[in-house]
């Protein structure tokens, strides 16, 4: 039960205070990939730990279930709890809960996966359609005034240019945008979104979750303008950034990240300013951190778990879930094993 | 063999050239491509191209006469407005280079980027 409480707390902690911490740190704008894995693998925590909570409840309650104590008169062990008490209930909610968060988890990834992909193949098409290849650049050209760029992830991934982007940007600050958008299909961001999206689908307007996807999608931007400025120079980035934006028609949505500006805005300063990569020593903490957080609730639940597995079995005889009492986890098997079980002289519960 | 995908798109360009709706037959005829392929692939296509919504048609007589279902702007103008407006890209499926920045914005950065660059041309 403690490891149920403290699997839940975590989640919790997680939630709130790890979520705003993350979000208000200064580092990730020093390493954005570093900070991606720690936003995935903080969401990541946060089910894990729900979910190995509710297996540990059932593991709990199967044992407590099963208490010493709770087999009356002269009858072999292992006998039958008296009743399937509230333990039986708690068992059985611990691992419904389990069951469904995993569930839910695994079809809002697959629904997600699979939506982003269709939407995909229709742009394809579309583009197969509409647009030509610029064998020179390596891009699909659609013919627009419209200054726009954008790549197309996945198996058949492609950037796209307009003709308006084209005409607009000089050579230096076209392959500073291009070197941007191959970074993203290079480090394979997509699946970082689409991840972090599907969890927003599955749980709802969760502040962790909503929060994760917000700051991913600024992140891998940052991602990958920093693989541009290591190709161009960061000031030609922020130039490309800066006359894109200023070729685009008036009244387009321009979505705000923050207060203060916009996400492109934010990361036009950033490029401008420039920025101390986080340092080996510090990324290597951070990484340790992360894999802390998302294995620790792992360690704590794992032992519970696999002791109840291995010292629990449904009873030959009546099919209730029974478990050896004070159980080692070498001997369960015999434990349980009826002929060896129910040697004489070994059972210190057979009677009262 | 070419790819798939070319074939759909000559088809459509054969479509948006027409000047009306055209049978498999006529499409087979102006394609512009060597060798011209078989009449079956030709229809196979055409079929793929109706499903998906791409062309429409009407049966006259014995066969289906083809048109397209929006011109080539259209297609290229939703194109660009879908990738201009992330409302409109429930799925994340693609990645932009950027939003848009508002015109204040635009010109304080503008100034930040112009007193960098004297900054790095300046002799140290």
């Amino acid at each position: 039960m403690t490891v149920t409480l403290l699997l839940l707390g975590h989640a919790l902690l997680l939630a709130t205070v790890g979520t705003a911490a993350l979000r208000r740190a200064g580092w990730p704008s020093r390493a954005p990939r570093l900070a991606v894995a720690a936003w995935l693998g903080m969401s990541a925590s946060i089910v894990g730990s729900v979910v190995l909570a509710g297996l540990t409840a059932t593991s709990a309650a199967v044992r407590a279930g099963v208490a010493p104590g709770r087999c009356y008169g002269p009858v072999h062990w292992p006998c039958a709890p008296d009743a399937l008490s509230e333990m039986g209930v708690l068992a059985a909610a611990g691992a419904v809960a389990a069951l469904a968060l995993t569930t839910r988890t695994a079809w809002c990834l697959l629904a997600e996966f699979r939506a982003a992909a269709r939407e995909r193949g229709r742009r394809l098409d579309a583009l197969t359609l509409v647009g030509h290849a610029d064998a020179r650049l390596g891009v699909t050209v659609v013919d627009h005034a419209t200054a726009t760029v954008y790549c197309v992830p996945g198996r058949r991934s492609r950037i796209v240019v307009t003709s308006g982007a084209l005409a607009a940007l000089d050579d230096a600050q076209l392959s500073a945008v291009l070197a941007h958008e191959r970074a993203h299909l290079r480090q394979r961001h997509h699946l970082a979104l689409t991840t972090s999206r599907a969890l927003v689908r599955a749980f709802g307007p969760l502040p962790a979750f909503t929060a994760a996807t917000d700051q991913i999608a600024f992140l891998v931007e940052l991602a990958a303008d920093d693989a541009a400025a290591r190709r161009t120079g960061r000031l030609t980035v922020a130039e490309s950034l800066l006359t894109l934006s200023e070729a685009v028609p008036i009244g387009t949505p321009a979505p705000v990240l923050a207060a203060g500006g916009t996400a492109t805005g934010a990361r036009a300063r950033r490029l401008i300013t420039g920025t101390r990569p986080l340092g080996p020593a510090r990324t290597l903490l951070g990484l340790t951190v992360a894999a802390a957080v998302l294995t620790a609730p792992l360690a704590a639940a794992g032992p519970v778990i696999t002791t109840t597995v291995a010292c629990c079995g449904p009873s030959p005889t009546t099919g209730h879930v029974l478990c050896a009492p004070q159980c080692p986890v070498q001997t369960a098997r015999r434990a349980l094993d009826p002929d060896r079980a129910l040697a004489p002289g070994t059972h210190p519960h057979q009677a009262t | 063999m070419p790819r798939f995908g070319e074939l759909e798109a000559a088809i459509m360009e054969v479509m948006w050239s027409a000047d009306k709706a055209i049978t498999v037959r006529d499409v087979r005829d102006r394609l512009s491509r060597e060798p011209t392929p078989a009449y079956n692939t030709v229809l196979t296509v055409t079929e793929i191209l109706y499903r998906k919504g791409w062309l429409a048609r009407e049966k006259h007589g014995r066969a289906f006469r083809y048109w397209p279902a929006g011109s080539r702007d259209d297609y290229t103008a939703q194109l660009v407005a879908e990738a201009l407006d992330s409302a409109q890209d429930r799925a994340a499926a693609l990645v932009r280079f950027m939003e848009k920045m508002e015109p204040g914005e635009m010109a304080e950065i503008r100034r930040a980027l112009d007193a960098a660059k004297d900054a790095d041309r300046r002799p140290r």
